[in-house]
């Protein structure tokens, strides 16, 4: 009963007082002893109290008159309690109270004290080991039971794992499809069954990548080959993969893919998730059709257009032909105005679809390049029909009538067709091609078409880029002069020497007087390089002068309309000839007899200063009667007879009678006659006897330099 | 996420030792298992493992009192362990039982434990948390059940920071928790330093790389740092054992360094 001994030992309280000083000192003592032996929850006061309370324990047990141990297992019980549970916990104790309490001074007397003590702290030692085994196999119950609480707790965490995956499995919009290593289908969910159809999934053993388009299958096999192989565990696909759906048609989907392991770690299966990104990929569609075609009709646009254009012509080979055609709606405006714009965009639609059925079953595309602007090109093959049965059906399908709010409208179109043959076209030149002859069309009038003429098309742009280049070639001295002999008919007498520009282009070869002038009015330089001429042409005929002397004839000039209608002409002309010392006399000049027609002011003005300063002046281009009223009104000297009719008396002899008639009015007018590109010595005679009075042309001399004319002039 | 985290559970794991369980062990606990009571063994061979532990453990108590004595009567644990003897709760509740502690703990023996423990206690709780993720803790249910972030609180960081490795930026971990405690909280906080006995230690990091928590000691001034923000009390950041001892004998015969942990309690202004 070691709770009655306890209470005895402190009823009788005088059996502790006579050592109380010692015993005090005897706790410090066993405080410090067990202080680093373990950690105790309390403070020092607070273990001295225990230890005081125990060492009480101690001595009443071994004080008591009948001495028994046992009480003092309750010292050993009670330091386990108090967490003096260290190593040293129990040694220290029992060395420190075995060594004080046999020389204790408050135990003297005590029956066979060494005996008694020995035993006590035998009963301290059974305490505490008792109490140590209870603690410890409470602390590894504990644990146990902490353990079992901690994998309850994991397993209900993995059947809550396992739950919410069942759950985000079966209701998730997401496909998930669940395959061994080999892609052969473990499981599928909803959501992909509702993609790619239930027969898709249902036949065992199939695999999952026959729920793909063969290519993509073989994306996402060598995906879920790297995650097997690799070490991460899950990975996004960047593109998007086609799945088949359960209608045959391709559903695109983003793919996320990921891999499960078994307990040890390794692979088994594979998941993959599949997101239906079809109602995306057509927007996507969408908007890339919407930005590539024209959102009235429907068709491709320009952009469109050329760039399969390109791939068409890029695949052409030497026999291919390809014909590109504009076709504008003639007048839409008034359409529009008259009907309004729906009715006008109606037409519109209506054109595009019947442009569409000319080309049906060819390899053919219909664009809208503008508002009343359309394209097409055709790659002719044996079957398709050639450019101009392919314009005349335009027109007809074209012109067919169209209901317009209750009347019947008709819709002419133009049509202008550019041909390409062989490999290497150019598909923005062809379209501009195209559009330059729906140009020329356009401008005969509504209804029309025009094959372009790509001969024509590349000496235009030859001629642009020659102007364009003029101004340099003249300054850097490519510009030059000719000179060409008027010869009168019936004694061959040269009576004027006509001055000619001559360009020696050096890679385009020599460019004649007419195309030089003709460059010059498109670069501007009409005046300027009209001085000049006229400048060089006086400074050579000064120097034939110097040899010639009287003998010398005329110098004869033309001058393009602009310089005809310049009010400085004249002034320019005299400036020029006194700087050269040239006499006016001796000097003609050819003006262009339709300026007088169209604009008489400053060029006839222009005419009576030129003649007033003893300038011969010319009427250039003289074409009948009509001019006979110039010949009455202006001091006109000579008129050249009009191109066309020399063209035409020369293949027409029938002509001789009335171009005879119209000679004789003009020299009863007191001007001479002059026709110029006279071939041959027959021709020459034919105009002597028609009545003309001078004549140049190869008949006489060809174009030549100032010293081959001065020979000419020097012989007899 | 990892793998093993979404799909397997794969978090008890009694193969590989626990520094939870061997921080019992060397306090004298039974609450342990073979393999850790071995890894403690070769621990002790290096470090004088139960003087650290038994020093910590101490400055924990001593820094529990104190806080309470500074007003504090709510403590946020992290890197509680296995209760022992002298856990917070106790300590704390002892002084005023109207204290209120969250205990947080990873290992889920650990915290099985402390829930066996604490279910009889009202005003005490562990949750199963990173100490990594600052949010998951203090926006946890339990959390606002017995904390109120509003009013000063006790941040404890008692020997778990030397767990966090420099690649998941420690004192960042810290800041987190610093920038939502309210002005007048305050943090106390041990960690395992290689400055005492580095020799030693090295060896002990060796021993740790064996267990479920490889252990990165740190020196004086790293651990200052992650006192960021924190106005340290008296004697500042010093041995475990040099932390307002009880007495002066507290050590006992030890050396301060024997320790091997620095400690310190910062209030936040």
């Amino acid at each position: 009963m070691p709770l009655s001994i306890h209470d005895e030992s402190r009823l009788g309280g005088d059996s502790r007082v006579p050592g109380a000083a010692g015993q005090a000192e005897l706790v410090q003592r066993w405080a410090k002893a067990l202080r680093t032996t373990a950690y105790v929850p309390a403070s020092s006061l607070q273990i001295q109290d225990l230890l005081e309370e125990l060492l009480g324990v101690v001595v009443c047990t071994l004080r008591a008159k009948k001495f028994c141990p046992d009480p003092a297992r309750e010292v050993g019980e009670r330091l386990v309690r108090g967490g003096f549970t260290g190593e040293q916990s129990l040694s220290r104790t029992l060395e420190v109270l075995g060594q004080a309490l046999p020389a204790d001074s408050g135990l003297r007397g005590v029956e066979d004290l060494a005996g008694r003590v020995v035993s006590v702290l035998g009963a301290v030692a059974a305490g505490y080991a008792a109490g140590l085994r209870a603690l410890t196999l409470d602390q590894q119950e504990e644990v146990k039971q902490a353990l079992l609480v901690a994998k309850e707790d994991a397993e209900r965490g993995l059947r809550v794992s396992e739950a919410k995956f069942r759950e985000l499995f079966t209701s998730s919009a997401v496909g998930i499809a669940i395959s061994d290593l080999d892609g052969r289908l473990v499981e599928t969910n909803q959501a992909l069954r509702e993609i790619v159809g239930e027969s898709a999934v249902e036949t065992a053993g199939r695999s999952v990548y026959e729920l793909f388009d063969v290519n993509d299958a073989a994306v996402l096999r060598s995906a879920h080959r790297r995650l097997v192989g690799g070490h991460s565990a899950r990975s996004r696909l960047p593109q998007r993969l086609r799945l088949i759906d359960k209608d045959g048609e391709p559903a695109w989907a983003y793919l996320a893919i990921s891999l499960l392991h078994d307990a040890e770690g390794q692979p088994t299966q594979q998941v993959t998730i599949v997101e239906d990104v079809t109602e995306l990929h057509l927007l996507g569609e969408r908007l890339a059709h919407q930005s590539l075609h024209d959102a009235l009709t429907g068709l491709p646009n320009q952009q469109f257009f050329l760039s399969r254009l390109e791939g068409v012509l890029g695949r052409a080979g030497p026999a291919a032909r390809i014909s590109v055609c504009t076709i504008d709606v003639d007048r839409l405006v008034v359409i529009n105005d008259a009907f309004g714009r729906e009715v006008g965009d109606q037409v519109l639609c209506t054109m595009a679809e019947r442009l569409q059925s000319v080309i049906s079953g060819a390899n053919a595309m219909v664009a809208r390049l503008g508002s009343d602007e359309f394209a097409m090109f055709v790659e002719h093959s044996a079957s398709t029909p050639d450019v101009v049965d392919l314009a005349a059906s335009m027109q007809r399908e074209l012109a067919q009538p169209l209901p317009a709010q209750g009347d019947e409208l008709v819709v002419s179109c133009c049509i202008g067709i550019a041909e390409h043959h062989g490999t290497g076209g150019d598909p923005v030149k062809l379209l501009r091609a195209a559009e330059a002859a729906l140009h020329d069309a356009k401008s005969s009038g509504p209804g029309r078409w025009q094959l372009l003429d790509l001969q024509r098309d590349a000496d235009q742009r030859l001629r642009c880029r020659l102007a364009a280049a003029l101004p340099a070639a003249w300054s850097s001295g490519e510009l030059g002069l000719l000179y060409q002999p008027l010869a009168q008919l019936t004694e061959g007498k040269i009576v004027a020497v006509e001055a000619l520009l001559r360009w020696d282009h050096p890679h385009s070869g020599p460019l004649c007087h007419h195309q030089c002038w003709e460059l010059a009015a498109r670069a501007g330089l009409e005046m300027a390089l009209g001085q000049w001429l006229l400048r060089n042409a006086c400074a050579q005929l000064s120097s034939w002068r110097q040899h010639l002397a009287e003998a010398m004839p005329s110098l004869h000039v033309d001058v393009t309309p602009p310089q005809f209608q310049h009010p400085e002409l004249v002034t320019g002309v005299r400036c020029v000839l006194e700087q050269a010392g040239v006499a006016a006399e001796s000097v003609q000049i050819g003006v262009p007899v339709n300026v007088l027609d169209t604009k008489a002011g400053q060029a006839a003005d222009n005419v009576r200063a030129l003649a007033k300063m003893g300038v011969a002046v010319v009427l250039l281009g003289f074409n009948g009667v009509g001019h006979l009223v110039h010949l009455e009104q202006l001091p006109i000297q000579a008129v050249e007879i009009a191109h066309q009719i020399v063209q035409q008396a020369a293949h027409s002899r029938d002509l001789a009678s009335p171009v005879a008639d119209l000679l004789q009015r003009i020299r009863r007018c007191g001007a001479t006659s002059i026709v110029r590109g006279i071939p041959s010595r027959d021709g020459a005679d034919w105009w002597r006897c028609a009545g003309v009075d001078v004549g140049q042309g190869t008949f006489c001399a060809s174009p030549g330099a100032g010293k081959q004319i001065m020979a000419l002039l020097g012989s007899p | 996420m990892d793998h093993n985290a979404s799909w397997v559970p794969g978090e008890v794991n009694l193969q590989i030792p626990s520094s939870a369980r061997i921080y019992d062990y060397v306090l004298g606990g039974a609450h342990n298992f073979d393999v850790d009571r071995q890894a403690a063994e070769r621990l002790l061979a290096a470090v004088p493992a139960r003087d650290m532990a038994r020093l910590n453990r101490s400055f924990l108590r001593r820094a529990v009192l104190f806080l309470v004595n500074a007003g504090i009567r709510q403590f946020l644990d992290l890197g509680s362990g296995i209760p022992t003897v002298g856990n917070v709760h106790e300590v704390a509740q002892q002084a005023d039982p109207a204290c209120r502690v969250v205990y947080v703990d990873i290992e889920p023996v650990a915290v099985a434990h402390s829930q066996l423990m604490l279910a009889d206690n009202n005003n005490a709780s562990i949750i199963r948390a990173d100490l990594r993720k600052p949010e998951t803790i203090l926006d946890h249910p339990e959390t606002h059940r017995l904390l109120d972030l509003d009013q000063p609180l006790g941040l404890l960081m008692v020997g778990v920071m030397q767990f966090v490795p420099d690649s998941d930026d420690p004192g960042a971990i810290v800041a987190g928790y610093r920038d939502t405690l309210s002005a007048g909280s305050y943090l106390a906080m041990s960690h395992f330093t290689p400055d005492g006995m580095p020799d030693r230690m090295a060896k002990a990091v060796e021993v740790f790389k064996t267990t479920q928590e490889p252990a990165y000691p740190r020196t004086h001034a790293e651990i200052l740092r992650m006192f960021d923000g924190f106005e340290l009390v008296e004697p500042g950041l010093v041995y475990t054992a040099q932390w307002r001892p009880d007495t002066p004998e507290e050590l006992g015969d030890t050396p301060a360094h024997h320790s091997n942990l620095y400690a310190a309690v910062g209030r936040k202004g």
